[in-house]
């Protein structure tokens, strides 16, 4: 019953595909934006690096969805659908780190009470502020992830993709972070050394917090765990409704499900069906998503069960 | 200034029109956001202010180089002009005079370090006014100044360019 890509998410895919490969492209001209203007801004050092890190959830994405449908083989004999399962959480380490680094390196900036100098610059021989330049590349930095973050959430919600959806939490991240360093490098020009810093402590917890909140959600998916909501670690309506169904169809036994990427594997332990059963027509909930309950199991009970 | 305004016969304050209120505001935020009309950047301590306002300010000079006196000269001599302010300088050692700066004790340094000097991270190094080479390595005659002092790094840094051009052939 295992099954390749469903034909039903095949547009969705391909839309996705291409919003990371303009993602890329984007986040690259924002990285080489943010790293010419940097200087020795601490705050925009910091900036850039999470610039760098925003690529990864993209990057892990694309390899991912290239590798989970290859057949299996000798050393995979279940193929490689947890492709999905290890992107996301590579994805959500990503994700964590940023707000992580975004929190110590604000806090270690108001705690030292380090005041950032931010010196001219001389470009056809006039004198300009630096920091003038670091918010023209700033308000560059928040325009594409708005855009494409905003384009992503509604793909990844209908393909239940959890990479997806980290990314564009990703991107919710880069344009907060964008947003904030121009705050505080106009803070800094108006004498307000800790502006910088306390404008980032504040946008460090909320990504600090989807970061954290994916990394457990990634983590559940990696251990077997109960599929989970795309934005929570509570177990997912779809895949609730799916157990309550099964429960119906066969009472006594005992429901277990896990999240492969984007689909569910049930297995009913204790029940052996009459007949041959097609999963897709169990799918409680909306038609245009049966594609996510991929695979349907029995175990027989066990001669001591009787 | 409002008598002055009174004495040119200048009505004072007039009604404005809500149109001409928003071109003043609009006017204002240009302004403020092009930092031609307002000094902008500023000082977190105020250096740039408190300089101009008490008509002095004052400079470490490290010890030891009797060579580069002259050009030391010139550049407090410029950045003096340029402050409106008269210097006050003292020499001791490159790591005394550092921490001095550092602590806001003294408001600028000019001395010779090495090009990836440790210091960096404790005050602000302008453009350099002189570079010469050593057995052990390029020395660069730099003024610094203590960190995040935006305004008067920015007067110390267009003056420091300014004597580099003076000086290139």
């Amino acid at each position: 019953m295992m099954r390749g890509i469903p034909p039903e998410i095949e547009p969705d895919l391909r839309k996705a595909i291409s919003l990371e490969w303009w993602t890329l492209f984007w986040m690259t001209t924002v990285v080489v934006a943010m790293g010419l203007t940097a200087g020795s801004s601490q705050a925009m050092r910091t900036a850039w690096i999470e610039d760098v890190l925003s690529l990864v959830p993209a990057i892990v994405f694309l390899i991912a969805l290239k590798i989970e449908h290859w057949p299996p083989t000798r050393f995979f004999p279940f193929g490689l659908k947890r492709a999905n399962s290890i992107a996301f959480i590579i994805s959500a380490v990503a994700l964590a780190a940023v707000g992580a680094t975004l929190l110590f390196e604000s806090a270690m900036t108001l705690l030292r009470a380090e005041h950032a100098t931010i010196p001219p610059v001389t470009i056809e021989g006039e004198h300009i502020w630096s920091g003038w330049l670091m918010v023209a590349a700033l308000a560059y930095s928040v325009v594409p992830p708005v855009i494409l973050g905003r384009m992503k959430l509604p793909i990844a919600r209908r393909l239940q993709d959890k990479v997806l959806h980290t990314d564009a939490m990703m991107q919710k991240a880069d344009w907060m972070t964008g947003l904030a360093g121009i705050g505080g490098v106009l803070g800094l020009g108006f004498g307000l050394w800790w502006a910088d810093a306390a404008a980032a402590i504040l946008i460090s917890f909320s990504i600090l917090h989807d970061g954290i909140n994916a990394l457990r959600v990634a983590t559940a998916e990696l251990a077997d765990g109960a599929p989970r909501a795309l934005d929570s670690a509570e177990v997912a309506e779809d895949a609730q409704a799916l157990a309550a169904r099964l429960h119906d169809l066969y009472p006594g036994a005992e429901i277990r499900m896990r999240e492969m990427g984007r689909f569910i594997h049930a297995q009913v332990v204790g029940a052996v069906p009459a007949e041959s059963v097609d999963p897709e027509s169990l799918w409680p909930g909306p038609p245009e998503r049966r594609w996510r309950l991929a695979q349907l199991s029995f175990v027989p009970p066990s001669s001591s069960d009787a | 200034m409002a008598a002055g305004w009174q004495g040119r016969g200048t009505r004072w304050p007039h009604r404005r029109s809500p149109s001409e209120m928003k071109s003043r505001a609009l006017l204002v935020a240009l302004c403020l956001l092009a930092g031609g009309c307002t000094d902008f950047p500023k000082d977190p301590d105020g250096t740039l202010d408190r300089i101009r306002s008490e008509r002095r300010f004052t400079v470490g000079i490290v010890a030891g180089q009797a060579k580069m006196a002259a050009l030391e000269r010139a550049y407090v001599a410029r950045v003096a002009a340029a402050a409106g302010a008269r210097p006050e300088v003292a020499t001791a050692s490159a790591e005394e005079l550092i921490g001095r700066l550092a602590a806001g004790k003294i408001d600028l340094l000019v001395g010779e370090f090495g090009a990836s000097s440790p210091w960096s991270r404790h005050v602000s190094f302008l453009p350099p006014l002189h570079e010469r080479t050593t057995p052990s390595g390029n020395l660069l005659l730099v003024p610094a100044a203590a960190n995040g002092e935006n305004a008067w790094i920015g007067l110390l840094y267009r003056e420091a360019k300014a004597l580099q051009a003076e000086k290139a052939p």
